[in-house]
């Protein structure tokens, strides 16, 4: 590949080689090489230059193209997308349209979506006029031609005509996408209402102004999300939240407000609608046409539909308003704050403990952020119980979501009340069988240990902290060796002196110092705590553990001294010299000539940072 | 092997002058296409970086690595010797995030010693970046960790499930998954941990008797359809005694009187193997005298089982390490095409 | 490492056909409309099979000797049947295959496959062949036109009842060699819905210890192109893929590149044979129209494959398992924790590489582009060669007695005397 692609380079001078290499890649037996023609086409239309790029390689295109396999059509289509400047910029550009529209015909979407997309590209770089004499009608071809694809084709290109075209045209297209959105095949109708929404943001851009809100053809536009809200197929249906929102979007910023009651009423009839799918959709955007509707009014009437969706029949439903409740809620709030408490807190409480756990965790991952809302006192009263129950529930995503977003309510009610109430929860936490709930614990720890101080901390954590430095498994024993360090900063040095090295230390005089993992692990957690202790701590209390190290028979030990005494070094090298010359070089030196090529490589490493270090 | 023909001089020489016994380390800094060792060694440093985020190297990285590759594995025994303390692993099958959660649970390369006991590739969504990261790691630290050949890693079985396609779709043509596959040509068979734990992908064959005998087998072929080098990649142990059909369509099973035979000639405690699925992530046959170990956990995203690894320390304790599969968004959702008509 | 009997024996087997061979009877098959062996290969017999057949359609009567029409003694329903003696000449075991079509098939879609069997046996030198044995199941085929008075009985394709049939024909089929001296081993081979219910079928005689003693008789059970879980996942597309299958064909080469057009069968040798034998003249008009009505059962479908995988994978080890799948190695959990666990053998026959589609096959080929797209569901109807070819690889592996009718040249004949020989080089006691 590489060799035939220096020589499309290098022969571009020479006289319709190119092509005919390239004719005969794309004609290649193997898909992959004609994939691999196709990706080198820009290649290809540099060496022709631009005028054969136009008379030869786009006719060629035309003609093998659609012949081929969709994998190789779609490279093509997302080639072409880029093919302005090499047919000649703008003034040329319409020329890629006709073999993009025969690649947009395509029945698989990949392939067509990519035609979409780079007839979208092609059409910024035309002129208006470009748009209105050859765009347009490509886009009336595939939107009136009698099948499915083509018009789903369609459905993706009135974005980059509407709002360039005059305004006879453009009512003439939105009728047009008024037919595609009530067109037979609700796979058309399906595609239409998924571009509906983009489709009103674009007019909503360009006509909000009073002098031109006539071109933005309200009645049109309601008139199709009407009739999206009354499809008969659930999948189209559902689409048309998101077209509510939108004209939502666009009423709000015209500060028009005649038509909400008749817009909410729709809404609803949306969250009240037979398939779930529709009622997920309004579940899943509840904030948002909350946000919108920009009316208290509306907002406090929703409360009851909010409730409702929270006890519907299906677990997606429920899932997705329960992701709602924060925002929402803070809404709410805003006008009526007894409102959260009295009318949706209770149902909080039944949703923690729904019966499908996903449920459950997508609360639990929203559920600390009501804390804020509520304030100190209904937090502690009524929520802090829910914390609880939800973090001894069985499925451990749910214990961990509330543990990882603890810091919310932590900021509302203090640390104290927090750790007080949720203390014994935490600590049974702590064994938890699932290595991530630990590790969530143990990333709260020094959050808990500043704010319990010393004595409280001593009491009720500082055993579990070192319990957790022998863990079985790796990812703990770190985390727990970074807490040393953390706890350090907060406790200071005598602390660390009595409460860790000396318990690290002693774990030397037992039998489970036999053990590489053990051994391995008092190494790591004693280079953790160089940077955070004063130099005299590391040479007496440090350094000997690590030093003894430096002829463990487990090569991995011998290569992690070689690390660990550089960092000895760089802690000492300010005020004692003569320890890192006498002591740390000459142990480095002898590592150098272990048999381990590793623990050579390391010490190497080691021994010239530190040569670097003395030459200072 | 197909080395530059620009290699540097020096080095050339270096190589030349090595000790037999030194060669597998000095090998190790031997450049393939890059000159300096440090600079391979940062390279090898990049791309085990780029690897370890799940991005796939590029085709030529990919020709280099197996190259590089090819020179480290190709003088490693049919029964490599490997040393405690070690972590023994099985099957991975592309599953890449759940190997990092290997990493995770029993610690990162170097700093703990692995032993991978094949079946890298096909059936996960990540076989590219899994083999290239786990060969890339062989390559930095061939001290460090042991790679096996499992029966997966043949071009014949990679075609059918999903290794080939997944090269197809990752580089638009098949190169890598020939280069990959000419590579495991060279992985070592089996491994014996300090004299006492044989470990190897599938199990026993009734023409090994000896450890001996696997030493005398030429290994360095596709894995063939029959035979001993088959059957080692193939078997798997079973409740009754005697040799018997496998009902694979190839390798054998072994009772337990097999299992006792073989360990009491070759002076072993133990035989580790992977290659069957066991919902514990690791199981005990024949009375301890074979472990089944299997790595990817969730198999194939739909299977519900736990994986394990064994931690073997340096007094020969053992302890498994069970675990789940990781966390991972944005997992693409295992709802396969539906086909139009099954009756 | 000294070369056993036993390896030399399979490399015969081997080298009597190449993989190149494989391909082109394939081919032949596929792109050719006069199927033409090479001359070597050329058995008399054959020949004149191919010249009875014209090029647009051929009947199943060509592929079977023997047609009998068997009446359930319960329930008078009658059922055609085809077929085609074993041939046992070395030893006083015969293989027989009992092959059981799925829902809107027939028999005739096997027609392409026992032929293909009979040509693996000669390719193989074996002296034995195995028979095989099929039937149209009820309302389909010509047991379907055979009891045309009876739409209720044409339409009762519960689960349970399929089952019942097969038991009741399996009992008709083995009293054919009562009072032989031969013993008979029994490899089931089901297609789709055929597939469930042989293992249906198996289960319980396993359960039950069937009184008919058919049970000690099951060596192997073979399922093509089925996974239950799959399946019931798609019956939820059924209705939108029958809504779009033609009602009437005005011919039956209409009929038969419609099947191909709609890529629902890919080789025209086969689709001649088992299109034909789908469709019956309508009372109405001139057209031709199906037999049996799909829809008509689709209160049954549920239950067709439901445990299907659940019990396959459970069936005792001395049933042999084979799950044969076209293109998609799309196993539901509990098929792919059998697999992991060695419970079955697994063949994936691939459209992009059909040259290294057997996993176990001897050579290593890369992809050929000519040979794409060109096997689906009916993957015996595609390949039938191929398919004949893992069968008989299946057989000579599982049967303890069959290998035994290979060449003669060889000191260890079966897998039976293989192992033997080799539990005693161990001291061990056989299973």
């Amino acid at each position: 590949m590489e060799s035939s692609n220096q020589d499309v380079l290098n022969s571009s001078s020479e006289e319709l080689y190119p092509i005919a290499l390239l004719m005969d890649e794309l004609r290649h037996d193997d898909v992959a090489s004609r994939v691999q023609a196709m990706k080198r086409l820009d290649t290809i239309a540099i060496a022709l230059g631009q005028e054969r790029t136009r008379k030869e390689l786009i006719p060629f295109l035309e003609d093998v193209i659609p012949e081929d396999e969709d994998e190789v059509i779609a490279i093509a289509a997302e080639e072409l997308g880029k093919f302005v400047p090499y047919v000649g910029g703008a003034e040329h550009a319409s020329l890629l349209m006709p073999v993009l529209e025969k690649i947009a015909a395509c029945e698989e979407p990949i392939v067509r979506d990519k035609a979409v997309e780079s007839l979208n590209t092609i059409s910024d770089s035309l002129t208006d006029s470009q748009i209105e004499q050859d765009f347009v009608p490509l886009l009336q071809r595939l939107a009136k031609e009698r099948w499915f694809s083509l018009h789903i084709a369609a459905t993706g290109l009135f974005r980059s005509a509407i709002t360039r075209v005059p305004s006879e045209i453009r009512l003439e297209l939105l009728k047009l996408y008024g037919e595609l959105i009530q067109d037979d095949s609700p796979m058309v109708r399906k595609a239409s209402a998924t571009h509906l929404p983009e489709l009103i943001d674009i007019l909503a851009q360009h006509f909000s102004t009073p002098d031109r809100i006539n071109e933005f053809h309200w009645d049109l536009v309601t008139s199709m999300y009407e009739s999206l809200v009354n499809d008969n197929q659930d999948s189209v249906k559902f689409l048309s939240v998101d077209v509510l929102i939108s004209i939502l979007l666009f009423l709000r910023h015209i500060k028009e407000t005649s038509h909400s009651e008749d817009l909410f009423k729709s809404l609803i009839t949306l969250a009240n609608d037979p398939s779930w799918r529709v009622r997920y959709m309004v579940a899943d955007r509840f904030e948002r046409l909350a946000v919108n509707f920009n009316d208290e009014q509306f907002t406090l009437k929703l409360v009851p539909n909010a409730i409702s969706l929270m006890k519907d029949n299906e677990a997606e439903v429920r899932k997705a308003i329960a992701k709602q409740l924060p925002g929402f809620c803070k809404l709410v709030g805003e006008s009526d704050p007894s409102l959260v408490l009295n009318d949706i807190v209770p149902v909080v409480s039944q949703l923690s403990m729904d019966e499908s756990e996903t449920v459950r965790s997508a609360l639990a991952s929203e559920v600390t952020g009501l804390a804020p809302i509520l304030g100190k006192e209904a937090t502690i009263q009524h929520l802090l119980p829910i914390f609880v129950e939800m973090l001894k529930d069985e499925f451990s995503e749910v214990r961990l979501n509330i543990i990882s977003n603890l810091q919310l309510v932590n900021e509302v009610i203090g640390i104290q009340l927090l750790s007080e109430s949720l203390l014994p929860a935490i600590t049974a936490l702590a064994n938890d069988k699932l290595w991530r709930v630990r590790l969530a614990i143990i990333e709260q720890i020094p959050l808990l240990a500043k704010q319990l101080g010393v004595a409280f901390f001593d009491e009720a954590l500082g055993q579990l902290c070192m319990e957790w430095l022998w863990d079985p498994v790796y990812s703990i024993r770190e985390a727990a060796v970074v807490n040393l360090q953390s706890l350090t900063k907060f406790f200071g040095e005598e602390w660390c002196k009595v409460e860790l090295i000396k318990r690290i230390q002693f774990k030397k005089e037992t039998k489970d110092f036999e053990n590489f993992i053990c051994r391995i692990t008092c190494l790591f957690a004693f280079t953790k705590l160089i940077p955070v202790v004063t130099p005299e701590t590391v040479a007496t209390e440090l350094y000997p553990l690590i030093n003894d190290l430096r002829n463990d028979h487990v090569p991995n030990i011998r290569f992690n001294v070689a690390k660990s005494l550089l960092n000895v070094a760089q802690k000492l090298i300010g005020t004692d010299r003569n320890f890192v010359t006498e002591k740390i070089k000459p142990t480095l030196e002898s590592l150098c000539n272990d048999e381990d090529t590793d623990v050579k490589y390391f010490a190497e490493k080691s021994l010239h940072s530190v040569d670097e270090l003395l030459e200072k | 092997m197909d080395l530059d023909s620009d290699i540097q001089m020096e080095d050339a020489v270096e190589q030349t002058q090595a000790e037999q016994a030194e060669k597998a380390s000095i090998l190790s800094q031997v450049p393939i296409s890059i000159t300096d060792p440090t600079t391979q060694r940062d390279t090898l440093d990049g791309w085990i970086e780029q690897l370890s985020q799940c991005k796939p190297l590029s085709e030529n990285s990919v020709k280099q690595l197996c190259a590089m590759a090819i020179e480290v594995v190709k003088d490693e025994q049919n029964v490599q010797p490997v040393q405690v303390p070690v972590t023994i692993c099985g099957d991975i099958h592309g599953q890449f995030h759940d190997l990092m959660e290997l990493f995770k649970i029993g610690g990162p390369c170097p700093d703990t010693n692995y032993l991978f006991m094949g079946d890298y590739v096909d059936r996960g969504y990540y076989s590219v970046e899994t083999v290239s990261y786990l060969v890339a790691m062989k390559i930095r630290y061939p001290r460090r960790i042991t790679i096996l050949r499992g029966n997966h890693e043949s071009r014949q079985i990679t075609q059918v499930y999903g290794f080939y396609d997944e090269c197809f779709r990752k580089y638009g043509s098949a190169n890598v998954w020939k280069i990959f596959t000419d590579l495991f040509d060279y992985f070592p068979i089996t491994a014996l941990v300090e004299n006492s734990i044989f470990c190897l992908h599938g199990g026993l064959s009734p023409m090994i008797e000896t450890i001996d005998q696997v030493r005398e087998l030429n290994r360095i072929q596709e894995v063939p359809h029959e035979g001993p080098m088959c059957d080692l990649l193939w078997s798997d142990p079973d409740d009754r005694g005697g040799w018997g059909i496998s009902p694979r369509g190839a390798g054998f099973t072994f009772g337990q009187d097999i299992s006792e035979q073989f360990n009491h000639t070759n002076g072993l405690s133990l035989v580790a193997r992977a290659h069957q699925l066991v919902m514990e992530g690791y199981s005990w046959s024949h009375q301890d005298l074979v472990v089944t170990i299997f790595s990817a956990p969730n198999y194939c995203y739909r299977c519900g089982n736990q994986a394990a690894i064994m931690e073997v320390d340096e007094n020969h304790n053992r302890n498994f390490l069970q675990y789940d599969p990781s966390v991972r968004p944005g997992e693409p959702t295992v709802t396969r095409k539906t086909p139009d008509y099954f009756l | 490492m000294t070369q056993s009997p036993k390896d030399i024996l399979r490399r015969k087997f081997k080298s009597a056909i190449s993989e190149d061979d494989m391909n082109s009877f394939d081919q032949y098959d596929l792109h050719s409309h006069n199927p033409k062996y090479p001359t070597s290969r050329q058995n008399k017999k054959l020949e004149e099979t191919s010249q009875i057949h014209d090029n647009i359609c051929q009947k199943i009567d060509n592929y079977f000797s023997l047609e009998e029409i068997y009446q359930s003694p319960t329930t008078g329903y009658k059922f055609q049947t085809y077929y085609e003696p074993p041939v046992v000449k070395s030893n006083n075991t015969s293989v027989i295959f009992v092959m059981h079509h799925g829902a809107g098939s027939s028999a005739a879609t096997f027609a392409k496959l026992a032929y293909s069997l009979k040509i693996q046996c000669e390719l193989r030198s074996h002296e034995d062949k195995p028979g095989v044995f099929t039937f149209d199941m009820r309302g389909h085929g010509r047991t379907g036109l055979l009891n045309l008075q009876d739409q209720g009985a044409n339409g009762d394709l519960s689960i349970d009842t399929l089952c019942e049939d097969f038991r009741q024909i399996m009992v008709f089929l083995d009293e054919k060699f009562k009072g032989q001296n031969t013993s008979t081993q029994y490899f089931l081979i089901g297609h789709s819905l055929g597939g469930s219910v042989l293992t249906k079928f198996t289960t319980e005689c396993c359960l039950n210890n069937d009184p008919t003693d058919l049970n000690g008789n099951l060596c192997g059970l073979v399922m093509i192109d089925i996974v239950g879980g799959t399946a019931i996942r798609a019956l939820s597309t059924m209705d939108q893929y029958l809504s779009s299958v033609p009602k009437h064909f005005a011919s039956v080469k209409q009929a038969i590149d419609w099947h191909l057009a709609s890529n629902l069968l890919h080789n025209h040798q086969s689709a001649i044979v088992s299109v034909p034998a789908l469709l019956k003249k309508s009372q109405y008009s001139a057209s031709l129209e199906w037999i049996v009505n799909l829809r008509d059962s689709s209160i049954h479908w549920q239950r067709w494959f439901k445990n299907l995988s659940q019990e396959f994978v459970a069936l005792p080890s001395r049933i042999s398992r084979l799950l044969i799948l076209a293109n998609n190695d799309s196993l539901d959990k509990d098929l792919m924790i059998g697999q992991m666990q060695g419970k079955y053998q697994l063949i994936v026959f691939h459209n992009s590489q059909l040259g290294a589609a057997d996993p176990f096959s001897a050579s290593t080929k890369m992809m050929n582009s000519l040979d794409s797209a060109i096997l689906g569901h009916f993957v015996h109807e595609d390949i039938p060669f191929r398919v004949a070819s893992s069968l008989m690889d299946f057989v000579e592996r599982n049967s303890s007695d069959f290998a035994a009718s290979g060449p003669s040249s060889s000191a260890l004949k079966s897998q039976k005397e293989y192992l033997n020989a080799m539990n005693e080089k161990w001291g061990v006691a056989s299973k």
